[in-house]
């Protein structure tokens, strides 16, 4: 019976003494709370997103496995009873690798956005020089490859573009590399067609074919004819004066220089009309025929032949002619007007007129000038 | 006497450890579970066609695994893993969605792939039959022949949107299957403009004749 109170007062003191003690205990666990790792996890989960692991590989791989060893030793200090739980180093980590994350997180993204203007800048000189190439394709009448490559580098460079909005870098930057490709070889057909027009020599030789015959048209206050490719314009002289332009068509290849019969290309050289047709004796309204070829056409013609440059069976051509039918079509290497210019310009000329036609007469023409752009790195 | 009652306690000790221990084990088997889940969900290709869903569920998975290895490092009489299995079944059920939900993705992508192909190839389809319509003459010969070229690499560019729906490259291909179309469709245009233009240049001829004959007529 004795026991009982005995028991009870014990337990009184006992719990008066332990009550504080306990308080104490945890009084005494001063460390920090467990680190939120949300936070870094939700960092992870960005860097994860914008492809951290391409950008900075190993840079990413230290940040997860700095992570990893900070869940980890957060989970040990979980694992512990409660009153030895210490978070005071966990907690310095988790700062270190959230200052880390954030670090690699801005550094990326300004690696990702360069890499985007880098892309769009290249998408945008892609695109100038695509219209350069297209613009100089149908003036020069390039033809059906040209054309094709062009247009296939025209897909790739919407395709990049799509690539790009869905932030599709790598394969943006493949598209932009393939177009560029396609682009080339598009400009190299017509290079080659369009570099005669940026040849300082020629373009004196083409000089001095007009200047010579200005002089002539001058001496001898007869008309003379000058063709000039390039502006597509053909101007009428008196007496040396300019009294005649207008715009005129040449042939489907005529920034080309004839060569032979069917090229489509128009001659380029000094001439004479030999012979007039009326209204009904020309299929294209009233004509001008020309003495083409000339001594230096023959030369030219037979060069190229030896040099097998041209087929064997190939033939000079001829007819020639300063013609109507309007000067918007192409011709097969003559040169077209609008049946009211051809009116006035074949009452003021005569068998025998000089006509001179030349590629440019200006550096700076038209042909030089897309060539140009295309070389400065478009 | 005490004997008996030291080896009943002892028995009683032993039993109760054990009980304790038997319902304290791993769960491996949810742990496998919900690893197969989430494999299987990555091989028909939840990164790439749900990549936001994947890194969360792969995150679920992972805090599943840490919960685990929290209980692990218990004293075994305080281990406790019942919310680690609930979080692994949830992973589990997580993964078996993501995996569903990819295969939806994939299909409704590979479909959508497929109508822009059609669409594409169509679009080339009427970019021939319009440049069939154009108005032929030398006037027009290196238009047609421009275009013709144009078309020629439309459809030289197609089979690239066959060969990207069978490597499985679907975005790749409904972005090359839409350029071509936009293309197509330019073609198709710049015929039509050519057409009109020339009509229009027909009907003012033939205006121009009818007027010249009514001031003969006075």
């Amino acid at each position: 019976m004795l026991r009982l109170p005995i028991l009870s007062g014990f337990l009184k003191c006992g719990r008066a003494i332990a009550l504080p003690f306990l308080i104490f205990l945890f009084a005494c666990n001063s460390s920090p709370p467990q680190p939120e790792t949300k936070v870094i996890e939700n960092i992870d989960h960005e860097l994860h997103r914008i492809d951290a692991m391409k950008y900075a590989p190993a840079e990413y791989d230290k940040f997860r496995m700095n992570f990893r060893l900070l869940k980890d030793r957060i989970i040990q200090e979980e694992s512990k009873f409660s009153w030895f739980r210490d978070y005071e180093s966990a907690q310095n980590s988790h700062s270190d690798i959230l200052r880390e994350g954030e670090r690699l997180l801005a550094s990326i993204r300004e690696k990702v956005n360069s890499k985007k203007e880098e892309a769009y800048s290249r998408i945008k000189g892609l695109e100038e020089r695509a219209k350069i190439i297209d613009e100089l394709t149908l003036k020069v009448n390039a033809g059906i490859y040209t054309r094709k490559k062009l247009t296939m580098g025209g897909i790739s460079i919407s395709e990049a573009k799509m690539s790009l909005k869905s932030n599709e870098y790598d394969s943006a930057m493949g598209k932009i590399d393939n177009a560029s490709v396609l682009l080339n070889e598009a400009e190299k057909s017509i290079a080659s067609i369009i570099k005669r027009y940026s040849q300082s020599d020629l373009i004196n030789k083409w000089k001095d074919f007009v200047r010579d015959t200005i002089v002539e048209s001058k001496k001898k206050g007869i008309a003379a004819i000058i063709v000039n490719k390039a502006e597509r314009t053909l101007t009428m002289y008196k007496g040396g004066k300019a009294v005649l332009n207008f715009n005129i068509g040449i042939g489907r290849n005529g920034y080309r220089d004839k060569l032979f019969s069917g090229d489509g290309a128009t001659p380029e050289g000094r001439y004479r009309i030999i012979k007039k047709s009326g209204i009904g004796k020309s299929k294209y309204y009233k004509a001008l025929l020309l003495d083409y070829p000339n001594q230096d056409d023959r030369k030219e013609f037979l060069k190229a032949k030896r040099k097998g440059l041209i087929s064997n069976k190939a033939r000079i051509g001829g007819l020639i002619e300063i013609h109507g039918g309007g000067e918007d079509g192409t011709t097969y290497g003559c040169i077209a007007l609008e049946n009211h210019h051809m009116d006035e310009l074949f009452e003021r000329v005569a068998v025998g007129t000089p006509v001179t036609i030349v590629g440019a007469t200006n550096i700076e023409n038209e042909l030089s000038q897309g060539l140009k752009g295309l070389q400065n790195g478009y | 006497m005490k004997k008996i009652v030291k080896i009943l306690a002892g028995c009683f000790l032993i039993g109760l450890f054990f009980f304790m221990a038997g319902c304290a084990k791993p769960p491996t088997e949810d742990i496998d579970a919900a690893k197969n889940a989430v494999e299987s969900a990555q091989s028909v290709g939840a990164e790439k066609y749900l990549p936001d869903n994947a890194k969360k569920v792969v995150n679920e998975f992972s805090d599943a695994l840490d919960e685990v290895k929290v209980q692990d490092g218990k004293f075994p009489l305080f281990r406790k893993y019942d919310r680690a299995k609930e979080m692994l079944a949830s992973a589990k059920g997580s993964a078996e969605k993501l995996r569903a939900d990819t295969i939806t993705k994939k299909e409704e992508v590979k479909k959508n792939a497929l109508a822009a192909m059609e669409e594409a190839n169509g679009a080339i389809g009427n970019a021939k039959a319009m440049l069939e319509k154009a108005p032929k003459g030398k006037e027009t010969q290196a238009d047609i022949e421009a275009m013709t070229g144009d078309v020629k690499g439309l459809e030289d560019s197609l089979p690239d949107v066959q060969k990207a729906v069978d490597g499985e490259d679907y975005e790749g291909a409904i972005n090359k299957a839409k350029s071509i179309k936009e293309k197509a469709d330019a073609v198709s245009g710049q015929v039509q403009q050519a057409i009109e233009k020339v009509e229009a240049a027909k009907k003012a001829k033939e205006e121009a004749k009818k007027k010249k004959k009514g001031k003969g007529k006075k």
